[in-house]
């Protein structure tokens, strides 16, 4: 797929979004029967009309989104074909709230990776966009906004802000899971906790992920959002220089030491470890990537999977 | 305490947090005074990295100090960079008290998120009289007197208005701000992220199910969000008097409600014992909840659903054993 023919996949993305707007008149009904995930009318119009866009502009290209895959339940088919991959309404429960962290996000899939990626928060008047190879940028500007030397390098997680989610499923397993997770990022470092400098909610995956593509954050720990959530925000990250990577965490598992390794991220798997630009340490090239790993890594031990099955039929 | 008095003292909050706005900006986005290349120390305050503080407080905190005592000569100061020197060991007096947090959400600050801000306030017999919450990034000024209502930017608040603004009458319904804290012992760690887990929890698992958790990072924002109607509620033990002196009486002139946030989870104390205790600023504990419109044809019921909903919160929570403020 080459350079030309992104950017116009690129551009075509960023014209739909900008097309739509969330802030019409709604209704908001209870998907889950909890309250916790509620859908409106705004995520059902907006969804609508981007697929009808691209169908219009790109017919032969299959179209996986939140509201239709949810009423069809998991049974898409997820293929190398290019898929354009969208959440209408990423944090409906923020819109409701009239919390500004929400927005619509666009990302194309090719061989299942992704290729582009629009993220536009319009509350907060932030587009987020990027190409494979060509970049990110946020209101054109190229991300992260803050730049060495006033970006550091954080060299344990003790330096490190988080950004994370509690999630709409509110089972005992899963929530106790979770928390048990966040209590141990937290705790001091003698308690054999992570001792992170601080832990960040905002309650939607893809504005989540461009605080990290900003660099207003480190990182991104999450189990639970489809790829929805991550197909526009991992390639916003990547292409800012930030690294992603599969997390099943390891705490509590039974993964010998010698398996614990970090693996390539994948977007229908519904994990995701995310670490921001880190810049070389003085005099050492290549450091920065280390660390990223590193950090990505002392992640990973302390926090625990939840063994949601992959989004799709692959 | 007449209200063109309180008005005055208002007015003078104002024009000093807007004094040192630009050295806030200056400080986040490291500019000017503070730009990459001068003296900019963040220092370890509890020797874990959860708790630093830089320059940039210091200058603003005694930057505002000396133009209040300028201005105000017998009045008495608070401070959270002073008070950390010196101690728990200050009085606190019935006199008028001018009670300052200069970078609320350091953490926030020196990660470059947008949440955080200067907060003035004055309290009067101990009770907050006067509230100005200065969030520079984000543009946000916040302002209240008491019984002169409260607005951000010249707007009355809540800014979300009915029928728009709905009238929660469940926890289902409600959006919660809240902090996980600096102190990262087990104990305490432990205690708030079980309270935290019973506010998520499904109620056929005893739990609030609560319809959202935030956590910004720093007390005064959060209070705002409340103050807006964009969060229900908010709840926290810990925060000090410099957090809540000006965002609390912001909040209640926006028609919230306060209330002490001592949970009732794991106590011993009896059902019949379990009512809703003032708010004071000095306590550490706070449970606040924001404006609720009255549900059609029954005037009232939004308070009587602003008391409900505390309650249920501090069902569910535990309390945290800090002591007050200050020498009283």
């Amino acid at each position: 797929m080459h350079a030309e023919q992104l950017k116009e996949y690129l551009n075509t993305a960023i014209a739909i979004a900008k097309e739509l707007s969330a802030d019409s008149a709604f209704a908001a009904d209870d998907k889950l029967g909890n309250g916790a995930d509620c859908v409106t009318e705004v995520d059902r119009y907006i969804e609508k009309t981007v697929f009808s866009r691209l169908h219009e502009i790109y017919p032969t290209h299959k179209l996986v989104g939140e509201e239709t895959a949810t009423e069809r339940g998991n049974e898409y088919k997820a293929t190398n074909d290019p898929t354009w991959i969208v959440d209408p309404v990423d944090g409906t429960n923020n819109v409701v709230h009239h919390f500004q962290y929400t927005g619509i996000s666009i990302g194309l899939a090719i061989n299942k990776k992704p290729a582009v990626g629009v993220v536009y928060l319009p509350i907060l008047d932030e587009l987020y966009t990027a190409a494979r190879s060509q970049g990110a940028f946020m209101n054109s500007q190229p991300p992260p906004i803050i730049r060495p030397p006033v970006l550091t390098t954080p060299t344990s997680l003790a330096e490190c802000s988080m950004v994370c989610e509690h999630h709409s499923d509110r089972s005992e397993k899963a929530v106790g899971s979770r928390l048990a997770s966040f209590t141990r990022l937290l705790l001091d470092k003698k308690r054999g906790g992570g001792c992170i400098q601080n832990l960040r909610i905002l309650g939607a995956a893809c504005p989540n992920i461009t605080l990290v593509a900003k660099d207003v954050a480190e990182f991104f720990w999450d189990i639970g959002p489809h790829a929805w959530g991550f197909a526009a925000a991992v390639i916003i990250l990547t292409e800012s220089g930030g690294a992603v990577f599969a997390c099943a965490g390891w705490w509590g598992s039974s993964i010998p030491e010698s398996e614990r390794t970090l693996k390539p991220h994948n977007i229908w798997n519904r994990r995701l470890i995310a670490v921001r630009f880190t810049p070389n340490l003085p005099r050492n090239p290549g450091s920065g990537r280390e660390l990223q790993k590193q950090l990505a890594e002392d992640v990973l031990e302390i926090v625990e999977d939840i063994p949601y099955p992959l989004d799709g039929i692959h």
